[in-house]
């Protein structure tokens, strides 16, 4: 065997390789399409549900983790940036920052169940918080700091150090250079770690479970009552498995997975508007 | 025409780690002249120059000794780094101007001192512009990106930067390695040219340039001065050996 | 790329040097024949003043290479400009050797009236002229130097008048002898004149040959 036709062959499995990702999402996709475009319809997202989720829409469960992942982004957002930048800009490297990078790592590897523990025990119980959208958000604004934490700081890395000595020759203070060299060169790279954050925690069913989640299909007033969510009424739909709610289970997979599409989509546009001016 | 000093430096060590970098330099620099350092990698050019704006203060475990005195005031001592800096400008090896707009790179220095005024941002613009040469060039692309600008531009851009800052030394970090000889040429004349006003430093690993730009040239070679005099003396008849050796190219 | 601005000034410097070389060339030929002793002092002294702005541009050529590194045209020029320099200084010495010779002579009457050693110096004035004009507008004209045939005959016939004297009576050997180097002078100085032009032809063509 020649070495070109080795070569050949060697393409034709990568590709093959990369391709299979593809066909992975792609099967995946059409299979809740197929399944669950059945149930969906106007009354589907507005409604909320009846006889257990056999009847009726899902809206307080979109409700639940627009909610959910509004307080897991504003708790993540703020720690793992403000992290992230004493990191890099701050903390020489050195026994700190191998620490702090470890536990980010640790953590990151903890399961979710774990988290879902730690927020039942430590804010539900210690601090009384109860079963809330609080305690649920908190909850999966921690499991997703490290997430948040790790990528802003690779991102934060990648920003010209001559950009940032030439700040500092200007007479800039850190903050300043910070404020406006710094953060807008890697805004990109921290939104894409937030992306990450939102995907997981909008998927995540075991941190809520014992947190936030509540079958009852009532509205939540403020963020300290319990709600439903996308993925914990998915799990008690499927576990209920009537022909009724296996459709309504696809059609709420169908709807996870598309909020899940949009906020990536419309953060990647906000990525774009933030780094119209840079250009590397 | 008698000069004053505008900075001296008395014995002046650095350490990086247990590595010495600079050896006992002394060193007197003149007002508004231009000032040479050349020397071969390593040698120390740029660590000693980025002393003269406090720059050594980013790098982790790095010490100095000894006094640098910029109009009387020794800049070691626990002075306002900042207002240090703004009177010292440095321009770097590679052109580094900010990813924003041609206009805003030049805002940036007068805006985080304060400077807000739309009018006077707009002279200072015009004004640093114009004094680097520049202004002809970029006059209708203010609100383009700078990177846009050819590396050259970029590099005039960031020295109008510099200028807008209203500093009095200006430092020069081996500013053309990374251009082309027109562009290079440009920036030799502009150096010139800004000398009537500013008190220059500048590093340079091109022999030629620095005997093209400067009035006095100091010879490092491991971390120590080993010559310093006027540019004429250095490249005709220099004293030290090793000067002689460097220049006529024969190792470094 | 060597400053228009340091190059003119190297030029302007030359030129005045040419005009002290050629005033001396006069002012040697006029004491001579004016028995002027005074004056040949004058021309002694002065060749100081000749020496030094000869140093100064030969020193400001060197600056020049060694600070701007020319190339080419500029390369050529200023390196032909330590050649003219030189050739000028030179011609301040056979000046000089001239005024000498006219204080050597001392008080005697001349053994004959000069004719052709004022037109020999008179053709080497104007052989600088033509060579400074060349240098000064870079320009170039073999036929303008043909005048240099003239200083030679010139100098031939003054040499065999000379030896006709001293025949007809040994005791103007002494002086003869004197203003047979004069004419020798004459003619090494009208040489320098024409290296000068050849020089400039060299700057223009960059013909070795011309050197």
């Amino acid at each position: 065997m020649n070495v070109y036709k080795e070569e050949k062959i060697m393409k034709t499995l990568l590709w093959g390789s990369a391709l299979f990702t593809v066909f992975i999402l792609v099967v995946i996709l059409s299979f809740l399409i197929i399944k669950g475009a059945g149930a969906l319809s106007i009354d589907f997202l507005t409604k909320i549900p009846t006889d257990s989720g056999e009847k009726g829409g899902i809206f307080p469960a979109i409700l639940g983790t627009v909610y959910l992942v509004t307080i897991a982004v504003l708790t993540a957002a703020p720690l793992g940036i403000g992290g992230a930048i004493y990191l890099v800009e701050f903390q020489r490297e050195g026994i700190i920052t191998k620490i702090i990078r470890f536990g980010a790592d640790t953590l990151n590897g903890v399961p979710s169940i774990i988290f879902g523990l730690f927020g039942f025990a430590f804010l539900v119980y210690y601090l009384k918080l109860g079963v809330c959208i609080l305690s649920g958000g908190l909850t999966l604004g921690f499991m997703i700091l490290p997430t948040v934490l790790r990528t802003s700081e690779e991102a934060l890395r990648t920003v010209s150090r001559g950009d940032i000595e030439g700040s500092y020759a200007l007479g800039a203070t850190k903050l300043q250079t910070i404020k406006n060299i710094v953060l807008p060169q890697s805004l990109s790279g921290i939104i894409t770690g937030i992306i990450l954050g939102i995907g997981r925690a909008a998927g995540e069913t075991a941190p809520i479970i014992f947190t936030a989640a509540i079958l009852n299909p009532v509205l939540p007033k403020s963020v300290f009552d319990p709600t439903m969510s996308l993925p914990t009424h998915l799990y008690n739909l499927v576990s209920e498995a009537t022909p009724d709610k296996l459709l309504n289970a696809y059609g709420t997979a169908l709807v996870l997975v598309m909020i899940i599409l949009i906020t990536t989509y419309s953060a990647l546009l906000l990525r774009r508007y933030f780094t119209r001016n840079i250009r590397r | 025409m008698i000069m004053k000093t505008k900075i001296k430096i008395e014995n002046l060590n650095l350490w990086y780690g247990t590595f010495q970098a600079l050896k006992n330099i002394n060193l007197e620099i003149l007002e508004k002249c231009v000032t040479a350092i050349i020397g071969p990698s390593g040698c120390g050019k740029s660590t000693l120059i980025r002393c003269l704006n406090r720059m050594n203060d980013l790098i982790d475990s790095v010490r100095i000794e000894g006094r640098i005195f910029i109009d009387d005031v020794n800049i070691l001592d626990d002075i306002d780094v900042v207002s240090l800096r703004r009177r010292v400008g440095m321009v770097f090896q590679k052109p580094n101007p900010f990813p924003m707009t041609v206009y805003d790179n030049i805002a940036y220095g007068p805006r985080i001192h304060g400077v807000k005024d739309r009018k006077t941002l707009d002279k200072i613009v015009e004004n640093t512009l114009k004094e680097s040469a520049l202004w002809e060039e970029v006059k209708d692309k203010l609100r383009t990106p700078a990177l846009d600008l050819s590396g050259g531009q970029q590099q005039r851009l960031c020295i109008a930067r510099c200028l807008a800052v209203n500093p009095e030394i200006i430092l020069f970090d081996e500013p053309c390695s990374a251009l082309d000889p027109i562009s290079t040429g440009r920036i030799e004349d502009l150096i010139r040219k800004l000398k009537e006003n500013y008190t220059i430093v500048i590093v340079t690993h091109n022999m030629q340039q620095a005997a093209r730009v400067s009035d006095y040239t100091a010879f490092m070679y491991l971390g120590e001065m080993l010559e310093f005099d006027t540019t004429k003396n250095i490249f005709t008849n220099p004293k030290n050996e090793k000067t002689e050796s460097y220049i006529s190219g024969r190792f470094g | 790329m060597v400053k228009e601005e340091k190059l003119q000034d190297m030029k302007d410097e030359t030129t005045k040097l040419a005009e002290m070389a050629s005033v001396a060339i006069e002012n040697c030929m006029k004491a001579l024949q004016n028995r002027d002793f005074e004056l040949s002092d004058f021309i002694i002294r002065n060749d100081k003043k000749i020496n030094e702005l000869y140093m100064e541009i030969e020193n400001k050529c060197i600056y020049l290479i060694a600070l701007e590194q020319p190339v080419a045209t500029d390369l050529r020029l200023i390196s032909s400009t330590m050649s003219i320099t030189n050739d000028l200084e030179r011609i301040g010495d056979y000046a000089v050797n001239i005024a000498k010779i006219n204080k050597r002579i001392k008080e005697k009457e001349l053994v004959k009236p000069l004719i052709d050693l004022p037109r020999m110096k008179d053709i080497v004035r104007e052989e600088i002229e033509i060579g400074m004009d060349f240098y000064k507008n870079m320009t170039y004209s073999e036929e303008k130097l043909q005048i240099d045939d003239i200083i030679d005959d010139l100098n031939k016939q003054v040499f065999n008048e000379l030896v006709l004297i001293m025949m007809g009576d040994p005791k103007t050997v002494d002086q003869a002898g004197k203003l047979m180097l004069v004419g020798r002078h004459l003619e090494r100085a009208g040489d320098h004149a024409i290296n000068i032009a050849n020089r400039v032809n060299y700057i223009i063509t960059g013909d070795i040959r011309y050197i």
